[in-house]
């Protein structure tokens, strides 16, 4: 197909163009290099810049830095790019504003570097609307408390620590304890749930980003996510601003009256390229070598997370911030520090996911703080038992080990507590529906599997669930509308559970 | 400027023990005395003393005063003569500031007539009621127009800074 271009169309758009274009001239403030060095600089003048402005180099197209320390004779300065060109003496410029970065439905879909470029190679973002990425979080009067869940179609995360629409529930854990996978099930479990989702890469390797773009496209999910990736390779700088990047594109969905979901990954690297800004501009460390603001750092990125309230649009903002822990020790500074800002912690353990429970959820540890309020009737129904047996099951599991006979009572509740733990693994990629959730625990806590071999509760509950949902795709349909499992579905549920249990063949 | 809080110092305490401003007269000789080849050595040479140093100066600038020589001398004592420079020129521009003289450059593409230059810094003097001086620049690749950087503010009205504004509007429409 050929395009016919008018010559004198041509020169009416060079025109326009020519005459809206400003050509008074401009008054910058400048400044000189003073010095240069592991991604620092430190420049003389710019006497009226701001902190956390963006400053330029003209000689050096394309690089900016971040104006981070104002000191009495020099400013220091967090680079943002190459610096092996810089030199002494050479022009530094204020462009007057803070970073900003372009939000808007356009971002979906695409890669974006801490800066909002893109770096997909699939064009400039094409949106109008840019904001800062340091702005304050919604006061009380905006907000409204979490009611409404997010599912994570996790059984045991859905089922015993629900996420609420705007809670901040933090992902903690020790390197390959399949943090990670928590939270790509969870963005992948937004499909068709008009959930935006963003997931921000800090100090990742470039192929661990490449690699999550493909299995997001796989499942779909590539077309409601937007990645900003920071990669172990970029600046420090870069590592330590995309949080905020992330977080402001996630609150054009909040703020009008949309959803978005946040999963910062992780939030210990940020700290650690913080903790390198800092010590490189000589500002005092303190616990671990962190600097005084780390808390700050963390608290005003997650305080962003919001469920607005119905004057401003009923939006909300989701965070799930990740932290990485050290041997499992969840009392170390950043972790603590992240564990008090959020509300509530998903706990993995190494033992567990090594042992086969995968998830590697730490029942005892993990808690959420606000979600059991967004919780819908029917998991409550099924969810308080689940939790109270299990419980039971670990301090009875413990003591067991020295008994050699065990009487009845206890056997059994031995033997639901294993079927319990066993129906609460699941397989990576494998979002359930909430009413899944409830069919299989229902099944559990009502000691439908106590007699079915431990061996073949995977395959029960997979063909169960099919059975069900071709048979009586009614039951599934009412407690999705009802959000309670009534008199009548307890009754249906429970003869369908008899009635497959004639015919399953281990 | 190395470390420009420090040669700010000194400066200021020249400044403010100077009551008759003979120090800037002798500033200025110094200044020129400075910026030649044979002294910057002199002075960066790590083998003689900051003692024979100053000395060394001092007797070639017999007509220095006093307090001026004293002031050498606190700062070879200090061992800060490698930023005897910075100091030179940080009190030369504060005491002019203090006169109401201001400094700066002005670029051009082409030399400029009497003219000109002087319509240019009435505009500034109107503006802060300073007296202005600039060091002329000749820089053929700004293509036209003018560049004056006074202080840490630049005012760039060239030609070059326009086309590339231009450029900057026409590519990013480009996508």
């Amino acid at each position: 197909m050929s395009i016919q271009i008018k010559p004198d169309e041509v020169s009416a758009i060079l025109l326009k163009e020519l005459q809206a274009a400003d050509n008074t001239g401009d008054i910058q403030e400048t400044g000189t290099v003073l010095q240069v060095g592991d991604g620092i600089c430190r420049a003389y003048g710019l006497s009226k810049v701001m902190a956390g402005e963006l400053v330029s180099f003209p000689d050096h197209p394309g690089l900016n830095g971040l104006v981070l320390n104002l000191e009495s004779d020099n400013v220091g300065i967090a680079l943002m790019g190459a610096t092996d060109k810089i030199k002494e003496g050479d022009t530094v410029l204020r462009t007057g504003r803070i970073a900003s970065v372009k939000v808007g439905e356009a971002t979906n879909g695409r890669v974006l570097d801490a800066l909002g470029n893109p770096i997909d190679g699939g064009g400039p973002i094409d949106s109008d609307l840019e904001l800062p990425i340091e702005v304050k979080a919604p006061g009380i009067l905006d907000r409204q408390d979490v009611c409404e869940p997010l599912y994570t179609g996790i059984k045991s995360i859905d089922a015993m620590f629900p996420i609420g629409k705007g809670q901040r529930e933090l992902i903690i854990g020790d390197r390959k304890t399949g943090k990670t996978s928590i939270a790509v099930d969870t963005i992948i479990n937004q499909k068709g749930k008009g959930v935006n989702c963003i997931y921000v890469g800090i100090g990742q390797k470039a192929s661990t980003i490449a690699a999550l773009v493909e299995k997001l496209k796989e499942f779909g999910a590539m077309e409601y996510t937007t990645i900003i990736a920071a990669n172990a390779s970029d600046p420090a700088s870069m590592q330590f601003l995309a949080p905020y990047t992330g977080v402001t594109i996630g609150e054009y969905y909040r703020d009008n009256g949309k959803h978005s979901l946040l999963v910062y990954d992780d939030l210990s690297k940020q700290a650690q390229a913080y903790r390198q800004l800092s010590l490189l501009l000589r500002r005092p460390p303190g616990r671990e070598a962190f600097p005084g603001d780390v808390f700050y750092l963390h608290s005003r990125l997650l305080e962003r997370a919001a469920k607005m309230s119905e004057e401003k649009g009923g939006g909300s903002l989701t965070a799930l911030p990740i932290i990485e822990t050290q041997a499992g020790d969840i009392s170390a500074y950043i972790p603590t520090n992240v564990i008090s800002i959020s509300d509530g912690q998903i706990f993995l353990e190494t033992n567990l996911f090594n042992s086969g429970i995968r998830p590697a959820v730490n029942v005892g540890l993990s808690v959420s703080r606000v979600g059991g309020e967004a919780q819908i009737r029917a998991t409550k129904q099924v969810a308080g038992r689940l939790k109270l047996t299990l419980g039971q099951y670990r301090e009875m599991a413990a003591f067991s080990q020295f008994a050699s006979d065990l009487d009845e009572a206890t056997r059994k509740q031995l033997a639901m507590g294993e079927r319990l733990t066993e129906i609460l693994k699941q397989k990576e990629l494998n979002p359930y529906p909430i009413s899944h959730t409830i069919f299989i625990i229902f099944a559990g806590v009502n000691g439908f599997l106590d007699d079915i071999e431990m061996a073949s509760i995977g395959k029960f509950e997979l063909e169960f669930i099919e059975w069900v949902e071709s048979k009586y795709p009614e039951i599934s349909a009412t407690t999705d509308k009802e959000e309670q499992i009534s008199p009548e579905t307890d009754k249906a549920l429970k003869n369908a559970l008899e009635e497959f249990k004639k015919i399953f063949v281990a | 400027m190395k470390n420009p809080a420090l040669a700010n110092r000194y400066a200021q305490t020249l400044l403010k023990f100077d009551t008759k401003g003979k120090s800037f007269e002798n500033s200025k000789v110094l200044s020129d005395i400075l910026q030649k080849k044979e002294i910057s050595v002199l002075l960066k040479n790590p083998r003689i003393s900051p003692e024979d140093k100053i000395n060394a100066i001092i007797k070639a600038l017999p007509y220095l005063n006093e307090h001026f020589k004293t002031f050498l001398n606190l700062i070879a004592k200090k061992k800060r003569l490698g930023i005897l420079e910075d100091i030179v020129k940080a009190y030369i521009e504060l005491y002019e500031n203090k006169k109401g003289i201001k400094r700066g450059t002005l670029t051009s593409a082409i030399p400029l007539t009497d003219e000109q230059k002087n319509k240019i810094k009435q505009k500034f003097k109107n503006k802060t009621g300073m007296e202005y001086y600039f060091e002329e620049v000749l820089e053929p690749e700004i293509i036209g127009g003018l560049k004056i950087q006074i202080d840490d503010t630049a005012y760039d009205w060239t030609l070059k800074s326009q086309l590339n504004s231009l450029h900057k509007r026409f590519s990013s429409r480009a996508g």
